[in-house]
């Protein structure tokens, strides 16, 4: 017996509308991808940035807590004549010493020139200046750098011709808020990112002489 | 024997293309509350709200919380399954001093005290509204959120502190607000 095959093939009619359906899930399925791709992304700066702000607090407030935190003292942190950010010293009931740095130097985020006076003059920041946000702490004398984690920079292009470029990160301590009032040690550096909120931001709260 | 050699229809197509979508529709609708669950519990236990409890936890264990005292913290516990924690029930000046300069500095909202074990709370919260309300319905979703405790505390604690913090999102004080909760055991010998 000779078999008869299945010769027929689809008709151009069915092809279209097969081409026009899985057309029309892709084009369904693509912003639904893209959001889950941004989400990614916000997710790892986050993971990052939540992973910096535990080790730092911890070695801090472990000091305090197991120490006992005698007297603070705030100092400002200066560069080339300006305040650049704070120095805090934190005495323990040990007679040891910590000292906390957090430095704030806003680069000239001008792309352009025309730019320069705005951006940057008219709020003090040298052009050519590039980001500089730095995190200290440590015993007196052997400070350890907890450098920001870096979640996308810019490199532009110095303006004094040298071919050197100016570096503007996404994240940046955008304000620090320090006090001792009350007997009361209390630091907020606030930490800002484009993509994320300003919900991340360090905060150490210690009594003085409290036990 | 005649062999069947016809193939799908377009309408059996579209049938089962549309039953498919129906089914990642249900799927996707189930599944993206819990991404915003997630998203909430970052807030749950961060690490600010942790050392800052610790510091109400020591207000509370200190001498100058009267704990047992008839009528108080203890007996409260036992008959209503929480208390408010105030620093004006603080006994000494100083403490309540510090207290209240360190509940504003730390931005804290509200602090109670349940037993270690949350069973009993948590069906409070379940059965009365006037509880619920009260503690608001964020603080509520931390408490349900958290587990049971049914064991005992390893460090021989009977008591829990919970804090909900009111933190603003910068120095300003008319900032966004947004907040944080955590939970630590007490030991009160």
């Amino acid at each position: 017996m000779v078999k008869r095959l299945n010769n027929k093939g689809m008709t151009a009619i069915e092809i279209l509308i097969t081409f026009a359906i899985v057309v029309v899930i892709v084009v369904s399925m693509y912003n639904g991808i893209a959001d889950l791709k941004a989400k990614e992304t916000v997710s790892s700066y986050k993971l990052s940035l939540v992973t910096y702000k535990n080790l730092l607090t911890k070695d801090i407030q472990d000091d305090i807590i197991k120490n006992g935190l005698t007297a603070a003292t705030i100092d400002t942190l200066e560069q080339s004549g300006k305040p650049v950010g704070y120095r805090v010293t934190l005495t323990l009931r040990d007679g040891t010493r910590r000292i906390l740095e957090v430095k704030q130097i806003f680069g000239c985020a001008a792309v352009d020139s025309s730019e320069v006076a705005d951006l940057c003059t008219s709020r003090g920041i040298d052009a050519n200046q590039s980001d500089e946000f730095t995190i200290s702490y440590g015993p007196e004398g052997e400070l350890t750098d907890y450098p920001l984690p870096d979640l996308g920079h810019e490199e532009l292009e110095s303006f004094d011709g040298s071919g050197t470029k100016r570096i503007i990160y996404s994240l940046q301590i955008s304000e620090v808020k320090v006090s001792v009032a009350d007997s009361i040690f209390s630091i907020d550096i606030v930490l800002s990112h484009p993509d994320l909120d300003a919900r991340h931001s360090i905060n150490i709260v210690s009594p003085i002489n409290y036990y | 024997m005649k062999k069947n050699n016809k193939g799908f229809v377009l309408v059996e197509t579209l049938v089962v293309t549309v039953f498919v979508m129906a089914i990642f529709s249900v799927i996707y609708i189930n599944f993206y509350p819990l991404a915003g669950e997630y998203e909430r519990r970052e807030f749950y236990d961060d690490v600010d709200s942790k050392y800052n409890t610790y510091w109400i936890k020591t207000f509370i264990q200190g001498s100058s919380y009267d704990f047992y005292k008839s009528g108080g913290p203890a007996d409260t516990i036992s008959s209503n399954k929480y208390v408010v924690f105030k620093c004006d029930d603080l006994t000494s000046p100083e403490d309540l001093t510090f207290c209240k300069n360190m509940w504003s500095r730390m931005e804290v909202k509200q602090a109670i005290i349940t037993d270690y074990n949350l069973t009993d709370f948590k069906n409070v919260l379940q059965n009365n509204n006037t509880v619920a309300n009260s503690l608001g319905n964020m603080f509520t979703a931390y408490i349900e959120y958290l587990p049971f405790y049914s064991y005992s505390s390893l460090n021989g604690a009977q008591y829990r502190v919970l804090v909900e913090f009111e933190r603003h999102m910068n120095s300003d004080r008319n900032s966004e607000v947004y907040n944080t909760y955590s939970t630590m055991e007490i030991l009160r010998p």
